[in-house]
């Protein structure tokens, strides 16, 4: 493999790992307030 | 204006559709599509048209998708039947937005065809069954497996055991279908993504700590396999064979010349000095090459599993005060997590460090993931467990992809015939196991697979991509637009994405759209039109049942009078205005 190649992979596989997480970290962290909104909500119905 | 009972109740989280949207996407494509094509066309090039292409394409069409579906879903519609209808008002578009319907069906029937493949190698692998030498023995095993020398020779359970996994692969689906899109979909995707991804870290794991498995073919490495794969520089060994057509032979070491010379002198000497030919893929002859864009664009367009119905009808569901720009984003990105940062370092590696670079070089999709791999984990370390999981992982992402394609007929039959989703079911089941079985059946040569997806699963995904872009593009304004991707997004969207999904991304599909007729019309179209000349007319059966089933559902939908109050009720609205 050239350094070239070691570029191209390591920058490709690491943007979309970034992304990804990224991606995630930010929709857990705006869905979390609802979910515990939900899971309250179920509580109080006792579903 | 009232809005009418939702038929099924929405996801209960973001994560659960932005999973449900992810599983759609991540498929065969992923692990054998792309490897394949990356390294063909050269890496660097290859992956600078790529993710081009993602936030120019891509990314564009998908949220323009989802927000067609929650838009759609607002108004009570989860088919593309009567979202096209109710966003275009006008009756025509439900017949339109049938094909929304009827492709992701057509889909359906070979895509459980083909998850039979896996489930079927998966337990051959595990029970030793793929314990060969030569490769032409795997050839023979496939062949025989799905029936390809005659029709019906896969229907032959003393012979092939396909037909038992087709049902297994059948049953999975409509199983999960059953329970419903949160119960059902959503609780299978929540575990089967996450188990798909630490699966396929496992072999990943496995792949790269290879090294040089055979010390006798010092040139079969795992970083001869990385550097195949993602040199954006490289020099290639070509052999002409005996039909003309240069093959790649192998990739020559780049920092050795004489290690390059050597092997040249060796392959001239085996193979006639005329016969051998070196050729260098460089970075600029790659982005000057209009074939690499194109192969990369239409990578993008397959791997997200746009423009095909799924994805709108799975976004219906989503409440309309929900983001749709951050799931979309987030379901884009855990597809090319697998594709790029997971498939990408582990296929082709693999199979170069076993086999080498000419058993890789030219491979298709099939070819790849099921002549070419059972014969690198036969011969690799452990290769009966990684081997296993690697076809499990693989039927894991079919069924992910699978059920998102049986969702919008069992839609449309709720909403169109007012059908319970039990009922809904037991037809969609049914359609979709007949068109199945007539593809498992009609197998010679896999005729009869290769034209159902030339016609459902590629020329009637662009009419509707078409149909989808005429909405966005043509019936709303650019504010219209922007609120429907942008309204109760948890990200910023900037303005001018719309005018790249309104100008940019449409000119780039259709390129994709011209240069793909024009490549493949006549050699796709052609054998089977021989076949059916030469009273073979086996080919066209599943595509015939296709058509059937279309017209069917075409006059479930005009004798149906859903949503035609709606249509009153806005056309009355407007003229009095």
């Amino acid at each position: 493999m050239t350094t070239g190649g070691y570029i191209t992979m390591i920058f490709s596989v690491a943007f979309v790992w970034c992304f990804f997480l990224l991606c995630m970290r930010k929709t857990l962290k705006s869905d979390a307030p609802r979910r515990s909104r939900t899971e309250e909500d179920g509580k109080c119905r006792g579903g | 204006m009232a809005k009418l009972k939702r038929t099924e109740r929405g996801w209960n989280s973001s994560l659960g559709v932005i999973l449900a949207v992810a599983g759609s996407a991540v498929g065969f494509g992923n692990f054998l599509r792309f490897p394949g094509l990356a390294a063909q066309y050269g890496g660097g090039a290859f992956m600078i048209a790529y993710f081009t292409s993602l936030f120019l394409m891509g990314i564009p069409l998908s949220w323009m998708e989802w927000a067609i579906g929650r838009r759609g879903g607002a108004l009570g519609a989860h088919s593309t039947a009567g979202m096209f209808m109710l966003l275009n008002r006008s009756r025509l578009w439900k017949y339109l937005g049938l094909m929304g319907v009827m492709a992701p069906l057509g889909i359906c029937m070979y895509y459980l065809f083909l998850e039979s493949w896996t489930l079927g190698y998966a337990c051959k692998m595990v029970s030793g069954g793929l314990n060969f030498s030569s490769p032409s023995d795997f050839e023979q095993v496939f062949g025989q497996f799905v029936g390809l020398g005659e029709n019906g020779a896969a229907f032959d359970v003393r012979s092939s055991p396909l037909l038992i996994f087709l049902v297994l692969a059948f049953l999975s689906n409509f199983w999960v279908m059953y329970r419903g899109v949160n119960r059902g979909i959503e609780h299978f995707c929540k575990w089967s993504l996450p188990v798909l991804l630490c699966t396929s870290l496992l072999v990943l794991l496995r792949v790269l700590t290879l090294g040089t498995p055979d010390a006798a073919h010092p040139e079969r490495s795992i970083d001869q396999g990385l550097g195949y794969m993602w040199n954006p520089d490289k020099t290639v060994l070509e052999v002409r064979d005996e039909s003309g057509e240069w093959r790649v032979m192998e990739m020559l070491p780049g920092a050795s010349a004489a290690a390059a010379e050597k092997m040249e002198r060796e392959a001239a000497a085996a193979h006639g000095g005329d016969r051998v030919r070196t050729r260098t893929i460089t970075l600029m002859q790659g982005l000057l090459n209009p074939s690499v864009w194109l192969a990369a664009a239409g990578q993008i367009f397959w791997s997200l599993s746009i423009c095909f119905g799924a994805v709108a009808t799975y976004a219906s569901y989503v409440r309309n005060s929900a983001d749709v720009a951050l799931s979309s984003l987030t379901a884009a990105s855990a597809n090319e997590c697998v594709e790029v940062g997971v498939a990408g370092m582990m296929i082709v590696p693999a199979a170069v460090a076993i086999l080498g670079v000419s058993a890789v070089a030219g491979a298709s999709t099939f070819g790849l993931g099921f002549h070419v791999l059972p014969q690198v984990f036969v011969q690799m370390p452990a290769g009966r467990l990684f081997g296993t999981l690697f076809f499990a992982l693989l039927y894991l992402a079919a069924i992910t992809s699978s059920i998102s394609t049986i969702q919008p007929a069992i839609a449309f039959l709720e909403e169109f015939w007012l059908l319970t989703r039990s009922q809904s079911i037991v037809i969609a089941g049914s359609i979709s196991l007949a068109g199945a079985l007539a593809t498992a059946w009609f197998s010679e040569g896999l005729m009869a697979l290769d034209t159902l997806d030339f016609w459902m699963g590629t020329m009637s995904l662009y009419f509707v991509g078409g149909c989808f872009l005429t909405i966005f593009c043509i019936k709303w304004s650019f504010r219209e637009a922007y609120e429907a991707v942008s309204s109760g997004s948890k990200i910023r969207v900037p303005l001018w994405t719309v005018f790249i999904i309104r100008w940019v991304a449409p000119l780039i599909l259709f390129s994709i759209v011209i240069s793909w007729v024009v490549q493949n019309l006549v050699e796709r179209v052609s054998p089977p039109l021989r076949n059916l000349l030469d009273g073979k007319p086996g080919a066209w059966v599943p595509l015939l049942w296709c058509l059937l089933v279309f017209l069917f559902l075409s006059v479930v939908a005009g004798s149906s009078r859903r949503f035609h109050a709606r249509l009153k009720g806005g056309r009355n609205r407007n003229s009095g205005s």
